[in-house]
């Protein structure tokens, strides 16, 4: 099985320079719906101009494509996955048990031409059988994206209550590793705590590490991307909170020059 | 729009630049069909050059997308492009074994450019095999090609060949019309085909493909660069998409010059002019080649109009001297010295940073002592001005030699 592609596509957001990379999540409107600077995704897209790469569905990637032309613009990788874990108390319709189901296959993400795929590995789900099947899930993709040379992110997150401060890092940690044996190229996962335990965590994922946060918090984005780079990581991948600044094209290039100098 | 086709376009879009619709190609593939030729000897030393240039793009053999894979690593650099198919037509009798029959055969799948991260696909399509059945059989082979390329998302070139004993001067243009137009009905998503010479007939090509991107093939290796480059010119003139170099760049003294010039034509607008221009920085010099001059005296008329005259060659600062019966010999300043130090009040000097002569006129004496010495007897005095016409090399980009149409004077790169 060959892994050129494979190398060649993460380098089209893995900057060869210093192997690190920010990575902006655009894909919201499928898990909640319209998104406060994100409404109209095309103009979105062309001022995204510090990301490496864009986090699209399909269905949009079908729409914007025309945006994603050239060798100047980011790179697009693919959702591949849904759940409504990401709509909490604020949202018109809080989720009540989550769920997670597939959208697309590796096959869909080669023909699109996107640099990778991306999908959530998540941890706390009530009933283990919820967990089995999202790993099953995640497996079956990395197989089908080996096969076909596609990168693979895979978003290790824990959720709901059975998370405490305490066990965090560790769900955390058996998370991304459950990920990675599963086949994933790159970890995402959010912050565990401490600088310190961050630094444990980039240690001991033998992949490409990066810090996600879903960005609603302008202070905090900037302040966790230093501690991001401190701890060696490869970068970050920010979520739909970043959009709600009216000034988000320059956060994204304040955030670009701390992952990049 | 299907997915395959928005993977297709986006493909696409890095080896066309979809800002202005060309492209600057480099086919690195000698090897696999050639053997050993100079220039691919180290492909990734000779390709390494070659990326300084920016070229947008690079085909090579699958062997060598899979050996080489890192030099396309990162958006800067080129796309990477996989020769789909092999054949013997480019062995004439000047290699060892010939080709007495001309055969050609598919190497690599879409799916084989897919699984190596390629962005497109080059492939043959020949015209002017001796047996009709072979024709037959490549197009068959093109058009199940092409919908495996659909299928996948994966943009496929086609490059199609008139080639043979019928292929004559008179049926060339005719003919490779024939076949892009042809390519473009089996789905070709770009083209590039041989220059048919001019450009009347390359328009109707262009025609002919109704949209789909012509890029013209390098070819053999041109006497000079102008040369090389007015053929492009012409042929974007013409509505060309761009150009794909072959051994005119793999062999050539700096490829990373060559197609850092190129671009500028294609991609920025640069005129030949301004290409050969910016191929040279810091300071320079004249350098004559007098077997070339035709005695036009282009270069008297656009000194005199550069330095704010009108076209009065008595006043340039370089003459054109004949010499019966048809000989014409240019005569310019070599940057010699002599009337910087020969100056009594320091009147003439050298730019410190581009080597130039520079005449400071609040210092002159008017003495004439200069128009005496220049040995290259470029140096007169003006009457009007009451002051020398020094040659100062333009501040750095001597017209004269810009505008020479047959490099009888060339600039370049001066060295103390």
């Amino acid at each position: 099985m060959t892994l050129t592609g494979r190398d060649l596509r993460l380098a089209e957001f893995l900057r060869p320079g210093d192997h690190r990379t920010l990575i902006v999540e655009m894909d919201r409107g499928l898990m909640l719906g319209p998104v406060q600077g994100l409404v109209r995704l095309g103009e979105a897209l062309e001022r995204v101009k510090g990301a490496d790469a864009v986090v699209l569905t399909l269905g949009q990637v079908k729409r914007v494509y025309g945006k994603l032309k050239g060798r100047t613009v980011p790179a697009p990788i693919i959702r591949a996955d849904w759940t409504n874990m990401l709509r909490g108390e604020g949202h018109a319709l809080p989720a009540l048990d989550v769920k997670h189901v597939m959208v697309a296959e590796a096959e869909d993400i080669a023909l699109s031409g996107a640099a990778a795929g991306a999908a959530f590995f998540l941890v706390g789900y009530d009933r283990d059988r919820d967990e089995a099947k999202n790993m099953e899930e995640v497996a079956r993709l990395a197989r089908g994206c080996a096969r076909l040379s596609i990168p693979l992110l895979v978003q290790a997150i824990p959720f709901g209550p059975r998370i405490t401060r305490d066990n965090l890092f560790d769900c955390i940690s058996m998370a991304a590793r459950m990920a990675l044996e599963a086949g994933a190229d790159l970890v995402a996962a959010p912050y565990p705590g401490s600088p310190q335990l961050l630094r444990e965590l980039v240690e001991s994922v033998r992949a490409p590490f990066l810090l996600w946060d879903r960005g609603y918090e302008a202070e905090k984005l900037e302040a966790l991307c230093r501690e991001a780079v401190d701890a060696g990581a490869a970068g970050m991948m920010v979520g739909e909170g970043l959009f709600t600044s009216p000034d988000w094209p320059e956060r994204l290039r304040i955030l670009e020059g701390l992952i990049h100098k | 729009m299907s997915l395959s086709m928005v993977g297709k376009e986006i493909r696409l879009s890095k080896i066309i630049n979809p800002e202005d619709g060309r492209a600057v190609v480099v086919a690195a593939d000698h090897g696999f069909m050639l053997g050993v030729i100079p220039g691919v000897e180290n492909l990734e030393a000779t390709l390494r050059k070659i990326i300084l240039g920016g070229p947008d793009a690079i085909l090579v053999s699958p062997g060598q997308a899979r050996e080489l894979n890192h030099l396309f690593h990162g958006r800067d650099a080129p796309a990477l492009l996989v020769r789909s198919d092999w054949s013997n037509w480019g062995r004439d009798k000047t290699y060892t074994l010939p080709a007495r029959s001309v055969e050609r055969i598919g190497v690599a799948e879409a799916r084989d450019a897919l699984l190596l991260g390629a962005s497109g696909v080059v492939v043959y399509y020949f015209i002017g095999y001796g047996e009709e059945v072979k024709e037959a059989r490549h197009m068959e082979s093109l058009a199940a090609f092409a919908r495996g390329c659909d299928r996948i998302g994966m943009p496929f070139i086609v490059e199609p060949v008139p080639f043979g004993e019928r292929i004559t001067g008179a049926n060339f243009a005719e003919l490779v019309k024939v076949v892009v137009r042809a390519a473009v009905e089996a789905g070709a998503d770009a083209i590039k085909a041989p220059y048919t010479g001019d450009p009347e007939t390359f328009r109707e090509v262009v025609d002919a493909a109704e949209g789909v991107p012509v890029m013209i093939l390098g070819g053999a290796k041109a006497k000079t660069m102008r040369d090389a480059m007015e053929v492009v010119v012409e042929s974007l003139e013409a509505g060309g998409a761009g150009v794909v170099f072959g051994r005119q760049i793999v062999q050539a003294e700096d490829p990373t010059v060559f197609l850092t010039a190129m671009r500028g034509i294609v991609h920025e607008g640069k005129s030949i002019r301004e290409a050969l221009r910016a191929m040279i920085s810091g300071p320079v010099r004249i350098q004559v080649n007098r077997n070339n001059c035709i005695g036009c005296r282009i270069c008297e008329t656009i000194c005199t109009e550069s330095h704010g005259l009108s076209f009065i060659p008595s006043k340039a600062r370089l003459h054109v001297d004949y010499i019966p019966p048809s000989t014409y010999t240019p005569f310019v300043c070599t940057l010699c010295g002599i009337c910087v130090r020969e100056c009594p009040t320091q009147a003439l000097e050298f730019d410190e940073k581009l080597h130039y002569v520079r005449l400071i006129p609040e210092r002159c004496t008017k003495c004439r002592r200069c128009v005496e010495v220049c040995p290259m007897k470029v140096i007169r005095w003006d009457d009007v001005s009451d002051l020398p016409l020094v040659c100062d090399m333009c501040q750095g980009s001597p017209k004269c030699a810009e505008w020479c149409p047959t490099e009888a004077l060339k600039i370049t790169p001066y060295k103390a």
